[in-house]
């Protein structure tokens, strides 16, 4: 369990997050939805351990991981995707994926010199198979900086499951996408990505949150409004004020 | 009646291979237009020809009875054909109201002008308070108020919007969305491209449907609307 | 048979690549770096002190030239390791230029068989005669710098297809994504930084016994640029990149007596040129990867 408590965050004058608590159930998909400015980048930035905070804790699976950095966090499982996609476009499809091995890999020497550009190499069906799970297994010679946005989503997705992850923190995963886009992502995310995994969604698109979302928070400036089964946070009049708008 | 704009079998050439095979856009004088598609159909390779970003291979852009093809960006943007790019592209150096005076620049005179016409300000309130404010404190939904803004600095006749509504909350689409109708009973001329399918046809007097560099589909907005079988199949609609 | 004119000019190409391979390296990690010379002097000078002024045997002195070059760039790139981009240039140009000055002031004689050798400020340091002393001709010479130039590129072609040269690469494209990784690329910054020193000290160690005659004005700023230009011109795909670069400026530009007054205009050109039209070099990443999907399908068939 992911849990967040008395979080605050200021960037100079302005606060972001204000004394923020959130508890992440396990094995679920929560999503956390809330305006623009809210603070929801914020938070998954504070929780992939990106921004240090300035007060309260963190605490995954009753452990305290306040304070660690972004690469002791990963180490931990963790794992997120940006809503500015974040992928090594000077690399082919796979060599992304492998990327993403190599330091899952023990921090031993020779772990560092094996071979990775050997299309023998184990490591290479492993990724062909995470390509495959994401529906893109003809792709992987293309070179990453060359694919349409969506595919370019689905490789951070790609790239966050090689490291067999407990958690995902997904950013906007179908920003930019059009609805069709979106469903067939939802699809995907249901069916390989979300069983078993504990994940966290943030996104404007309400067919994704819709399909995907087990449970729902909504934040607004850098406070929770509610948190719950969608239908009934859907329905809530804050909600309704302050993000869905009247219909 | 003469359409402002005559876009015809429109060519655009990116990276060797063709984003945009051969299409054809008219936008009478105070309509909004719409292009919607999947990505990769070549919807902002189109807008970006017609605003001379990229260089058409071949092809018509009629623009008030003159061909602008293949003029530079620059010069279009003096004809008034005034484009607010995806992702905004605001200088986050800058405050809001100097933003805001990056935007009449076009117009032909030398030094940047000082002043700011009040209707701008009347149709996006939120930016009075925030005029002395660096671009890069506002939100989402404020920059892309601010690049609208930006746009209508230039005094444009025909505004092209790049997805306007991109990574906005559902209240601040409406509200992007809701402003395109009040210019467009203002007089404007709006071509956009959008992926928010539904709400963007409700407001749209025409539409177009591209699918990977052709028009698929075409017609009166509410018309497609209720077209439903067929942009389904697509793009899809979207819950709204 | 090949004339010595020749072969200075081969082994001048084998010289300076080792220092293109070293900015190289700093490249493939994103960093654009204005001091490899610096690295490049120390082990020419400390290399030579110890060959000419110490006895000591060449081997060792090549190694100790190259250690205290690659432990001089690992002090630097711990100091400047958390910042990049402009402000890390700027810091390897102003710590390459008081490696400069300080040769300058730098006096360190000593009577040899009575004669006064070593380092004396802008005076320079010759006398390097270790060549001459054990009787090595220029071709044998020639030979070696090969020799130890191929050593290296083994090396470095096998952390290409390592691990450790996808994290080299990874931190290139986006330290922060690398750290999401579970990678903290302060480690490998370092460790590249370090590497990239002791492989200009090796070309520097061995320029100085090629020449046997050094001074501080040697490594100035456009030793440096000109190794910058050469991985940028070659290509940023593969260790063979700034080979090819060096080939074209000292190969083609220097050697060709008709265009030799002319070759730092052609050159700047052609760099223009290059950066425009190819902008991550001839072997950039996409094509080396097709050229290495070829000749796998080649050599399969």
């Amino acid at each position: 369990m992911f849990e967040l408590i008395k979080i605050c965050k200021s960037f100079g004058n302005l606060r972001v997050l204000k004394s923020i608590s959130i508890k992440i159930k396990s094995g679920i998909v929560t999503g956390l939805i809330g305006p623009n400015g809210s603070g929801k980048t914020s938070l998954v930035n504070i929780m992939s351990g990106i921004y240090p905070i300035d007060s309260g804790q963190i605490l995954l699976d009753g452990n305290d991981i306040s304070g660690a950095k972004s690469y002791q966090i990963s180490r931990l499982g963790v794992f997120r995707t940006f809503q500015h996609i974040r992928i090594f476009e000077r690399m082919t499809v796979i060599e992304n994926i492998i990327s993403a091995m190599i330091s899952h890999e023990s921090f031993s020497f020779y772990g560092f010199l094996a071979q990775v550009r050997n299309p023998e190499d184990p490591k290479v069906n492993i990724a062909q198979n995470i390509l495959e799970i994401m529906e893109m297994e003809n792709d992987s010679n293309l070179f990453a900086g060359d694919l349409s946005l969506p595919k370019r989503r689905r490789l951070e997705i790609a790239r966050v499951l090689a490291r067999d992850p407990k958690v995902i923190l997904f950013d906007e995963p179908a920003g930019g996408m059009t609805p069709k886009e979106t469903e067939s992502l939802a699809h995907l995310i249901n069916k390989n990505v979300a069983p078993g995994r504990t994940c966290l969604v943030i996104e404007h698109k309400m067919d994704l949150i819709a399909k995907v979302c087990e449970e729902l928070c909504v934040i607004n400036h850098g406070e929770k409004i509610a948190q719950g089964d969608p239908s009934v946070v859907f329905n809530q009049p804050e909600v309704i004020e302050a993000y869905l708008g009247k219909v | 009646m003469k359409p402002l704009l005559n876009v015809s079998s429109l060519k655009v050439n990116y990276g060797g291979v063709y984003a945009v095979k051969k299409i054809s856009i008219k936008v009478y004088e105070g309509q909004i237009v719409s292009i919607t598609g999947a990505n990769g159909a070549g919807k902002s390779s189109t807008l970006n020809a017609l605003t001379g970003i990229y260089a058409p291979s071949s092809g018509e852009i009629v623009f008030r009875g003159e061909n602008i093809a293949g003029f530079h960006a620059h010069r279009i943007v003096k004809r008034r054909l005034v484009q607010v790019p995806e992702g905004r592209h605001l200088f986050p150096n800058l405050t809001v109201r100097e933003n805001l005076f990056t935007g009449n620049h076009c117009l032909g005179r030398f030094f940047l002008g000082k002043f700011i016409p009040e209707n701008i300000l009347n149709i996006f309130p939120m930016l009075r308070d925030r005029l002395d404010t660096s671009a890069s404190s506002l939100s989402g939904g404020q920059a892309q108020m601010l690049a609208l803004a930006r746009g209508l600095m230039a005094q444009p006749l025909l505004l092209l919007l790049d997805e306007p509504t991109l990574g906005l909350d559902p209240i601040m689409v409406k509200e992007v969305l809701n402003l395109l109708s009040i210019l467009r009973k203002q007089g404007l001329t709006i071509l956009v491209v959008e992926q928010n399918v539904r709400q963007t046809l409700e407001i749209s007097d025409y539409a177009y449907v591209l699918e990977s560099g052709r028009m698929v589909m075409e017609g009166r907005g509410t018309e497609l609307l209720n077209d439903s079988m067929l942009v389904k199949s697509y793009i899809g609609f979207g819950k709204s | 048979m090949l004339n010595d004119y020749l072969l200075t000019v081969i082994s001048n190409i084998g010289m300076i690549s080792l220092l293109a391979i070293s900015a190289y390296i700093l490249l493939i990690t994103g960093e654009i770096s204005f001091g490899q010379q610096a690295y490049f002097g120390i082990s020419a000078y400390s290399g030579a002190i110890a060959t000419t002024l110490w006895g000591w045997p060449f081997w060792v002195s090549l190694l100790f030239g190259s250690l205290l070059a690659g432990i001089a760039a690992g002090l630097v790139s711990a100091l400047t390791v958390r910042i990049s981009g402009l402000y890390f240039s700027i810091s390897t140009l102003a710590f390459s230029e008081m490696v400069r000055l300080f040769l300058l002031k730098f006096s360190y004689q000593k009577e040899i068989d009575g004669e006064l050798l070593g380092p004396n400020g802008a005076e320079g340091f010759g006398g390097i005669r270790w060549i001459f002393d054990n009787n090595i001709s220029v071709f044998q010479y020639t030979l070696l710098i090969y020799l130890i130039l191929f050593l290296v590129i083994i090396c470095l072609f096998f952390i290409e297809r390592s691990g450790l040269g996808m994290i080299f690469r990874m931190i290139g494209q986006d330290p922060m994504l690398t750290r999401v990784h579970g990678i903290n690329p302060v480690n490998y910054k370092v460790f590249a930084a370090v590497l990239a020193g002791f492989i200009a000290g090796l070309g520097g160690m061995l320029y100085a016994h090629s020449f046997t005659f050094i001074e501080p004005q040697i490594f100035n700023v456009m030793l440096g640029v000109h190794s910058l230009a050469y991985g940028l011109i070659g290509g940023l795909g593969t260790v063979f990149g700034p080979l090819i670069g060096v080939a074209l400026d000292i190969g083609l530009l220097e050697s060709i007596r008709v265009i030799h007054g002319y070759r730092m205009i052609v050159f700047g050109g052609l760099v223009a040129i290059m950066l425009i039209l190819m902008p991550r070099g001839i072997l950039d990443e996409k094509r080396v990867y097709r050229l290495r999907l070829a000749l796998r399908n080649w050599l399969h068939v």
